[in-house]
């Protein structure tokens, strides 16, 4: 069946699926799903959307930090992916391949208007002596029951450090550490090596690590050392 | 014997359960003895948590209708431009 006719009968659907109402739809096996997508199968279309729309609005906000970058990418992502589904070899899983799909749209929104400001790593990542200790001790900030208005202001802080890390990383870190993707996927969504994916997973990590603990340590009150539990 | 260095090099290995056992054991015996790794580990996985809860925004239903109208109304284009 052509793209053309696959693309007429999902439109159908759409049309259709209005006025079918909510019904919760099963949720198909990969290939099942994608067999029903080059098909034209209106459920499957309902399926795709109903599986990946929110996780995707999720990546495309994180990456984008702007809800109407995040709305295009949705749309430019499931346009791609109904339109490309013939293409689709399924040498990866059909998530890891809209995933892809998704991070290059909102990587690309993201260059578009880019800072180019150079990260001040340094300021941010741990220093050690030169036998490898600790150069300042390290407070524990991530959970004194006291600290209820510390924890809300750190998701403040959060929110500024997750824009000021280069979106490269954002998209890693939220693969990783949101989506939940297995490193080997995140890096083929990403176009990266699984080495060069965990270097960049922990440089993010370490900085947004770094900016939390920045802001606890001159403002929380750290549980002091030794008294921990 | 590892250093406080190679424990923060080895960290997102460690909490991804990547590392071989050997090494995950010997960082495992570091952490005891280490009050500023440990406060360290807490913090990193305390950022990973704050991080997966910052990112857990819900997409707006109204989102989901406009992404239904454009994917309708974009595929009905491409219909329309090559059949009618
Ligand atoms: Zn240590």
């Amino acid at each position: 069946m052509g793209i053309r006719q696959s693309a007429r009968r999902i439109l159908s659907r759409l049309t259709a699926s209005k006025s079918a109402g909510a019904q919760s739809p099963a949720v198909p096996a990969d290939d099942l799903l994608v067999a029903g997508l080059r098909a034209g199968d209106p459920e499957a279309v309902e399926s795709l959307l109903a599986r990946y729309e929110a996780r995707i609005y999720r990546l495309a906000l994180g990456i984008t930090r702007n809800s109407a970058d995040a709305e295009e990418v949705c749309q430019d992502v499931f346009l791609n992916v109904f339109r490309n589904i013939e293409g689709f070899e399924g040498k990866s899983s059909l998530g890891t391949w809209i995933y892809r799909i998704a991070t290059n749209a909102a990587l690309m929104k993201v260059r578009g208007k880019s800072r180019s400001l150079e990260v001040p790593w340094d300021e941010v990542l741990p220093r050690f002596s030169q036998e490898g200790s600790h150069l300042t001790p390290v407070p524990d900030w991530s959970k004194d029951p006291e600290a209820a208005l510390l924890q809300t202001e750190l998701r403040t802080v959060l929110g500024q450090a997750l824009e000021d890390l280069p979106g490269e990383y954002r998209a890693v870190v939220l693969l990783r550490d949101v989506e939940g993707l297995p490193t080997d996927e995140a890096a083929n969504a990403l176009g990266l090596t699984v080495p060069a994916l965990k270097a960049r997973l922990h440089r993010g990590r370490l900085f947004l690590r770094g900016r939390l603990g920045e802001y606890a340590e001159t403002h929380g009150r750290p549980t002091p050392k030794g008294t921990a539990e | 014997m590892i250093t406080c260095r190679e424990m923060v090099d080895l960290l997102s290995d460690y909490v991804d359960g990547d590392l071989e056992p050997m090494v995950a054991r010997q960082l495992a015996a570091h952490l005891r003895g280490c009050t500023d790794c440990t406060a360290f580990l807490r913090t990193f996985k305390g950022t990973q948590a704050l991080v997966r809860e910052a990112a857990c925004e819900e997409m707006p239903e109204e989102l989901k209708v406009r992404l239904r109208d454009f994917l309708r109304s974009n595929l009905q284009r491409g219909r329309s431009r090559s059949t009618n």
